[in-house]
C-alpha cells in the first residue's frame, strides 16, 4: 500500500513537473511596434505577429518553468508604445533581459531569420554582455523551427553598416532597445512578412506558438537546462500536383483533432476573395513519446493515413503532407490526335497527363502496334511523356499505342483510359503516318517578314521552318545577318527550339541596329531536315528598321524569383474553360530575350476546355516591384511573346484610377499566330482598350494588374506562351548619322532606366529650348541627397546618370527643374 | 458642476502672470565618441553635470566652469538614475549579474570615496532624494537612508513619489506608502514632483505624459512628452518629442510647456541632430540634454514676464 502512495505521489509530481533552473530569473518581451503596424503583404502585420510571439512564449515560459516573471511592452492590439517607453519600462522594472521580437520586410521572394544585438561601433559589444551568446542560440533554432534560412547572429552595428550608421560619428549599439537597456538584450527577425507564403504562415494562431517554443528552447539552452520532451507536430499540407497549400484540411493523431484554416474561421479577415489565402499548416502539441498513426482528409482529396515512428526528444516533430485530388489520373491530349490520318513518320508522340505520374509505371504500360523501339522523355513535372522513336515510323501505316490501366499517378492511383472516373482502364490511340517525306524544309514564315519597315532596332528574328530540321546543322554559318549598304555582317546568337514539330530559329543581334537602315537575312544551302531532304537554294529577306527606339521602364524582367511575385494561375477566380491540370506557370532559362540581356522568362502553359463557352486565364502580380511602378496613358505598354503558332490571344491588364476608386481595364486581344518571339505592343493613348470588367476608359494612375489569355475556337487547345521584358515605353527618335536628335516639342523627364536600378540608372529627359537644368534626388522625407545635374543645356534629348552606390535601397525622388518647368518621379534603388 | 479648482488656479495664475520664454544661445559640452555620454543632469549646485556611458555603464562628472571632466565609477548599471546630493556627494547603483540573475546595489560616492549603501538585491526602485534623504523600493519594502550620513532612517516626513517593480504609481506622505492611479492601473514609467511639491507630472505607456494634482486628478494632458522635468520655479515643463520607426529615433527635439499646456516652446530645430533628456539647471537658466550621437549640449534660456 505504502509503495502504491509513494508511486502515486511521484506520478502527481511528475506530472505537475515544472522545469527548474529559472527560478530568480525574468524576462522582459518586447512585441515591435504597435497595433497594425509594418503591415504585412497579405493583410497580417508585423505588429500582430511579434505580440502574439510574444505571449505564447510568456505563457510557456510561466506555466512550464520556475521562472520568476515575464513581462511584456504590450499585452494587445489597442496601445501604442513608443521606443523610448519600451526601454524605459524595462529598466524600471529592473529585467534581467531584454528580447525583442519583429518580422523582417523587403523582397517579397527574400525570407530567412536574423538576431541582432548590441554592438558598439568599434565592433565591442554593448555592455552587459550576453546578448550574443543568446542569439548565437536562438540563430539556430528560429531558423530551424521555421525552416527558413538564416542570416546570421549578428551585431547590429556591423549589421547596419551600410546605412553609414555605427562609424566614428555614431556610437551604437545601432537598435535602441539594444541601446537604451541595462541589462543584456537582442531583437530577433522571424521571417518576412513582406513575403506572401510567410505571411499567410504567420496569420496562424500555432505557428507563431510554434516560434515562441524556439526561444523558450533558447533560454533554457542558454542557462543549460533540459529541454523537456516537447511532444511537438507540426507540418504542411499541400495539394501534391500544384504545390498550393490545403485549407480546410483536418489532421488526426493520438484522438487530437487539428483542422487547417480556411476562408471561413480566418482568411476572411484579410481579403474578400475566398481562394486568395492558404497555409495548410497544423500543430499538435502535448502528445506523448510514442509512435503515430497520422490521418489526413480533406475534401476533393484522397484520404492518407501517415506513421510517424517516433517525435523528436527535443525538438518539433515536422510531417509535411502532399494530397492527391480524388479524381484517377487521366490522358488530356496528345500528338497526334485519335484519328489522325497525316502524323508525320518521324515525330515523336507525345502525351498529356492530368497530374504527375509515376514515369517508371507509365513506362511498363506504354506500347505501339505495330512495334517500334524508343526512349521515353518525361517534361512539364513528369506530367508529359514523349516516346523517342529509335526509327522513323513506316509511312502511311495505321498504329495504336495503349497505356494499360496500371499506370499510376506517384500517389498510386491507376490510370483512368476510358475517363470515367474510376481508375484501372486502358487508354489508346489510333493514328495513320503520312507519306514519306521526300521535300527539303521550307522556311514557313519569318519575322521581320519579307519587305517589312519599320521594324525596331533590337529585334530578335525569328526564321520558323514548315518542319523539324536536323540540329547538327544549324549554325551562324548558314543563317546570318548583314547590312546591305555595306555588307557588314552583324554580330548574332542563334538559338533553336521545336515548337509544334517546326523548328524555330532565333537570331539575336549583339548590337543594336542603325536606324532606317535596310538589313538582309541570308539562309544559305545546306540545311536539311532529319530525313536528309537537303536545301539547295540561297535565299534572301530584305527589312528595314525604323528611326525610333524605346525608353522603358520595367515591370517585370521575370529576373528577380518572379513566381514569388506572381500568383498560381488557378489561384485567380476569374480563369474561365481551363483544364485545370494543364494550366500551370514556370520559370524559363531556355527561351529568353537575349537582346535585352535577359536570362529568364515567364512560361504559361494553357490548356482550354473545349466544352466550355468561354475561355480566360488571369495571370495576376500583386506584390513587388510592381506595386512601384505606376503610369498613365500616355505611354506603350510591350512585352516580348513568344507565340506559338496556334492563333490564340493574348493581352493586358491594368488598374487605373489608384489612389481614388480603382477599376480595371484590359488591352484590345493580341491573336499570337506567330512562332518565335514578337515585341507586342499597346499604344494605350491610341490604341483603345478591350472589353472586360472596366467601363473602357484608362483613368489617373494606372498599374499593372494581370497578363490575360483566351482561346479562339477551333484552334489547338493546348499550348505554351513565354513572356519576356513587360514593361512601360516611350518611343523616342534615334539620332542619325551623327546629327542631333529632332528637337522635342516639350520639356519632359522620361522614366529612368533601368528601375529598379543598382547602383546606376540613366535618368533621360527632354529640353524644347535652352535652358538652365537642375536634376536632383530626394528622400521621401523631402530631402535633397543627390545633385545629379547642373546648368545651361542645349534644346534636345539627353540623358544624364546617377550612381546610388553610397545610399540605402528605397523609394527615392527625381526632380527636374529647367527654367519655369519642374517635375518629380518616383524611382527605385533596389540592392 | 465639478470644478477643477487646481485648474482654475493654474489659469489664474497663468494668466496674471504670463511668461516667455526665449533660446539664447546652445554650446556643445562635450563629445567624444570613444566615450559617449548620455543622461547628463545638474548637481545641486549646477556647478557640475553628470553622465554615464553606453548602457547606463560608469559615471562621470563635467566641470561646468573649465569643462574638466573626472570619473567617479566605471559600474554598470551606474548612470541609470543617479541622485545628487547637496554636500557634492552621489548614490548611484551597481548592476551584477550572478549566473544571470540581476542584482543591484546602491553606492554613494563622495569625497572620502565610495560606500554601499545596499547591497545585491533583486529588485531596487527608481530612487528619489527628498532634502538629501534617499528613498527607494526593496522589492515591495520601503528604504529610507540619510543621503549624507549613509545610515538607514526609520522615517520621513514629506511627500515622494516611486514607481515599483508592477510600474505602480507609489506616493509616500509622512512615511505612509499608498498608492496613486490618475489614469487607472497601468504601466507608469516616469513620475516627478513638483519642486512645490502640490503637482506630480507622469508618463503612462501607451497614453501620454499628464500633469495631476497629489489625489490623481488631472489637470493638463501633454500628449506624447518623454523625460518630462521640473522648472525649478514649478511653471514649466522641459521634454523630448521624439519620433521612431520602431528600431530607431528618427527624430527627437526639446520643448518647454507651460504646466497648464497653454503655452508651448520649441527649444531645439535641429533636423539633423536628435537631442534627448532635457534636464533643468538648478537656476532654471539652462536645459542640459544628450544627442543620440552620445554628445553633451546645453542651451541658455530666458525666461521674462
Amino acid at each position: 500500500m505504502q509503495k502504491i502512495i509513494v508511486f502515486l505521489l511521484l506520478t502527481v509530481v511528475m506530472l505537475n513537473a515544472q522545469i527548474t533552473g529559472l527560478a530568480g530569473w525574468n524576462i522582459f518581451l518586447d512585441p515591435g511596434h504597435s497595433q497594425t503596424e509594418n503591415m504585412g503583404v497579405c493583410g497580417y502585420s508585423e505588429a500582430e505577429e511579434a505580440l502574439r510571439t510574444a505571449l505564447n512564449l510568456r505563457e510557456i515560459l510561466l506555466t512550464q518553468t520556475d521562472i520568476d516573471t515575464v513581462w511584456s511592452s504590450r499585452y494587445n492590439d489597442n496601445v501604442q508604445v513608443d521606443l523610448y517607453e519600451r526601454t524605459q519600462d524595462a529598466n524600471n522594472r529592473g529585467a534581467a533581459w531584454y528580447h525583442s521580437i519583429h518580422s523582417n520586410a523587403g523582397s517579397p521572394s527574400h525570407n530567412n531569420v536574423l538576431l541582432l544585438w548590441g554592438e558598439l561601433y568599434n565592433g565591442t559589444p554593448d555592455p552587459p554582455v550576453g546578448g550574443e551568446a543568446m542569439s548565437d542560440i536562438m540563430i539556430e533554432l528560429l531558423s530551424d523551427v521555421m525552416r527558413i534560412p538564416s542570416i546570421g547572429s549578428r551585431g547590429d552595428c556591423s549589421f547596419y553598416s551600410y546605412t553609414g550608421a555605427c562609424d566614428a560619428s555614431w556610437p551604437g549599439p545601432y537598435l535602441y532597445v539594444n541601446r537604451n537597456t541595462t541589462m543584456p538584450s537582442e531583437l530577433s527577425e522571424q521571417g518576412y512578412h513582406s513575403n506572401p507564403l510567410q505571411n499567410q504562415l504567420d496569420m496562424n494562431e500555432e505557428y507563431k506558438r510554434m516560434m515562441a517554443y524556439s526561444m523558450f528552447w533558447t533560454i533554457l539552452d542558454n542557462f543549460s537546462i533540459d529541454r523537456p520532451f516537447p511532444g511537438l507536430l507540426a507540418g504542411i499540407i499541400t495539394d501534391a500536383e500544384t504545390g498550393i497549400r490545403v485549407n480546410g484540411a483536418t489532421v488526426q493523431v493520438n484522438g487530437q483533432t487539428y483542422t487547417t484554416d480556411t476562408y471561413e474561421s480566418l482568411f476572411n479577415q484579410y481579403s474578400s476573395n475566398p481562394d486568395a489565402f492558404h497555409n495548410g499548416f497544423y500543430f499538435f502539441e502535448e502528445l506523448p513519446d510514442s509512435s503515430f498513426e497520422v490521418i489526413i482528409t480533406a475534401e476533393d482529396y484522397y484520404s492518407d493515413t501517415l506513421q510517424v515512428a517516433a517525435l523528436s526528444p527535443d525538438f518539433v516533430t515536422y510531417l509535411d503532407i502532399a494530397l492527391y485530388p480524388d479524381t484517377p489520373p487521366m490522358v488530356l491530349g496528345s500528338n497526334p490526335m485519335e484519328g489522325d490520318t497525316n502524323f508525320v513518320a518521324w515525330f515523336r508522340p507525345q502525351m498529356d497527363f492530368s497530374r504527375t505520374m509515376d514515369t517508371e509505371s507509365l513506362e511498363a504500360a506504354f506500347s505501339i502496334e505495330p512495334h517500334m523501339d524508343g526512349t521515353f522523355s518525361f517534361t512539364q513535372g513528369d506530367k508529359r511523356m514523349t516516346f523517342r522513336l529509335a526509327d522513323t515510323l513506316e509511312a502511311l501505316t495505321d498504329y495504336t499505342i495503349t497505356i494499360a490501366g496500371t499506370a499510376t499517378d506517384l500517389g498510386g492511383h491507376q490510370l483512368d483510359g476510358n475517363q470515367d472516373g474510376i481508375g484501372g482502364d486502358a487508354w489508346t490511340l489510333n493514328f495513320r503516318t503520312a507519306a514519306l517525306d521526300l521535300a527539303p524544309p521550307v522556311v514557313a514564315e519569318t519575322y521581320p517578314a519579307l519587305g517589312q519597315t519599320g521594324v525596331e532596332v533590337r529585334p530578335v528574328i525569328t526564321v520558323a521552318w514548315d518542319e523539324e530540321l536536323d540540329p547538327s546543322i544549324i549554325s551562324p554559318v548558314l543563317v546570318r545577318l548583314e547590312r546591305v549598304s555595306d555588307s557588314q555582317r552583324e554580330e548574332i546568337t542563334l538559338d533553336h527550339h521545336l515548337v509544334n514539330g517546326q523548328t524555330v530559329m532565333l537570331l539575336h543581334p549583339l548590337n543594336e541596329l542603325l536606324g532606317e537602315e535596310e538589313y538582309q537575312i541570308h539562309i544559305l544551302p545546306g540545311i536539311r531536315d532529319p530525313l536528309g531532304n537537303s536545301r539547295t537554294n540561297h535565299e534572301y529577306i530584305n527589312f528595314t528598321t525604323c528611326n525610333n527606339e524605346y525608353i522603358t521602364t520595367s515591370i517585370d524582367d521575370f529576373e528577380s524569383d518572379p513566381l514569388n511575385h506572381w500568383w498560381e494561375i488557378q489561384e485567380s477566380g476569374s480563369n474561365a474553360g481551363i483544364i485545370t491540370e494543364l494550366v500551370s506557370r514556370d520559370i524559363s532559362t531556355d527561351l529568353v530575350v537575349i537582346t535585352e540581356g535577359s536570362s529568364t522568362s515567364l512560361q504559361i502553359n494553357y490548356g482550354w476546355d473545349l466544352d466550355a463557352s468561354a475561355w480566360l486565364i488571369r495571370e495576376h502580380i500583386n506584390t513587388g516591384p510592381v506595386m512601384d511602378v505606376l503610369f498613365n496613358a500616355n505611354h506603350l505598354m510591350q512585352a516580348y511573346v513568344f507565340g506559338d503558332g496556334n492563333a490564340n490571344q493574348f493581352r493586358f491588364c491594368v488598374d487605373d484610377n489608384i489612389g481614388a476608386s480603382t477599376g480595371t481595364e484590359v488591352s484590345p486581344w493580341f491573336t499570337i499566330d506567330w512562332l518565335g518571339w514578337r515585341l507586342v505592343t499597346w499604344d494605350m493613348a491610341n490604341d483603345g482598350t478591350g472589353t472586360w470588367i472596366g467601363d473602357g476608359n484608362l483613368d489617373g494612375t494606372l498599374r499593372f494588374d494581370s497578363i490575360q489569355l483566351s482561346y479562339t475556337a477551333g484552334n489547338p487547345n493546348i499550348g505554351t506562351y513565354f513572356i519576356d521584358e513587360l514593361r512601360i515605353a516611350d518611343q523616342v527618335v534615334l539620332a542619325l548619322d551623327g546629327d542631333r536628335p529632332q528637337k522635342p516639342q516639350a520639356f519632359a523627364l522620361l522614366p529612368n532606366y533601368p528601375n529598379p536600378f543598382n547602383p546606376w540608372t540613366n535618368i533621360p529627359f527632354t529640353l524644347p529650348e535652352t535652358a538652365e537644368v537642375r536634376i536632383s534626388i530626394y528622400n521621401l522625407k523631402g530631402e535633397e541627397i543627390a545633385q545629379v545635374l547642373s546648368g545651361s543645356m542645349e534644346p534636345g534629348y539627353h540623358v544624364t546618370r546617377w550612381n546610388a552606390a553610397q545610399i540605402s535601397s528605397g523609394l527615392y525622388l527625381v526632380r527636374m527643374e529647367a527654367n519655369a518647368f519642374s517635375i518629380t518621379r518616383k524611382i527605385t534603388f533596389l540592392k | 458642476m465639478k470644478i477643477n479648482y487646481m485648474l482654475l488656479l493654474l489659469l489664474v495664475i497663468t494668466a496674471l502672470s504670463a511668461k516667455e520664454i526665449g533660446v539664447k544661445e546652445t554650446r556643445q559640452l562635450y563629445g567624444n565618441l570613444d566615450q559617449p555620454a548620455f543622461f547628463p543632469t545638474y548637481s545641486v549646485d549646477g556647478t557640475s553635470i553628470h553622465f554615464t556611458g553606453n548602457a547606463y555603464t560608469g559615471l562621470w562628472i563635467l566641470d561646468r566652469s573649465n569643462l574638466q571632466l573626472s570619473k567617479i565609477t566605471d559600474l554598470q548599471g551606474a548612470g541609470f538614475n543617479p541622485i545628487s546630493l547637496s554636500d557634492g556627494s552621489i548614490v548611484f547603483r551597481q548592476d551584477e549579474y550572478i549566473r544571470g540573475r540581476k542584482y543591484t546595489s546602491l553606492l554613494k560616492s563622495d569625497r572620502h570615496g565610495i560606500q554601499r549603501l545596499v547591497d545585491k538585491q533583486r529588485f531596487l526602485s527608481t530612487t528619489n532624494a527628498f532634502d538629501d534623504q534617499i528613498i527607494t523600493l526593496v522589492g515591495e519594502d520601503l528604504v529610507l537612508l540619510d543621503g549624507i550620513g549613509g545610515n538607514r532612517v526609520n522615517s520621513l516626513a514629506g511627500i515622494s513619489i516611486l514607481i515599483n517593480d508592477n510600474l505602480s504609481l507609489k506616493t509616500l506622505r509622512d512615511g505612509v506608502l499608498g498608492n496613486l492611479e490618475p489614469l487607472g492601473s497601468g504601466n507608469y514609467i516616469w513620475g516627478v514632483l513638483s519642486p512645490l511639491k502640490d503637482l506630480l507630472v507622469f508618463t503612462k505607456v501607451g497614453q501620454g505624459t499628464y500633469v495631476c494634482d497629489l489625489e490623481g486628478k488631472l489637470i493638463t494632458d501633454l500628449g506624447t512628452a518623454h523625460v518630462p522635468q521640473w522648472s525649478p520655479d514649478g511653471h514649466f515643463l522641459v521634454f523630448m518629442k521624439d519620433l521612431d520607426d520602431g528600431h530607431q529615433y528618427t527624430e527627437s527635439e526639446i520643448w518647454i510647456a507651460s504646466v497648464d499646456g497653454s503655452q508651448t516652446w520649441q527649444i531645439t530645430h535641429t533636423p539633423d541632430r536628435i537631442e534627448m533628456y532635457p534636464q533643468w539647471s538648478p537656476a532654471g537658466d539652462h536645459i542640459v540634454y544628450h544627442s543620440h550621437q552620445g554628445e553633451i549640449f546645453e542651451t541658455a534660456i530666458s525666461i521674462t514676464d
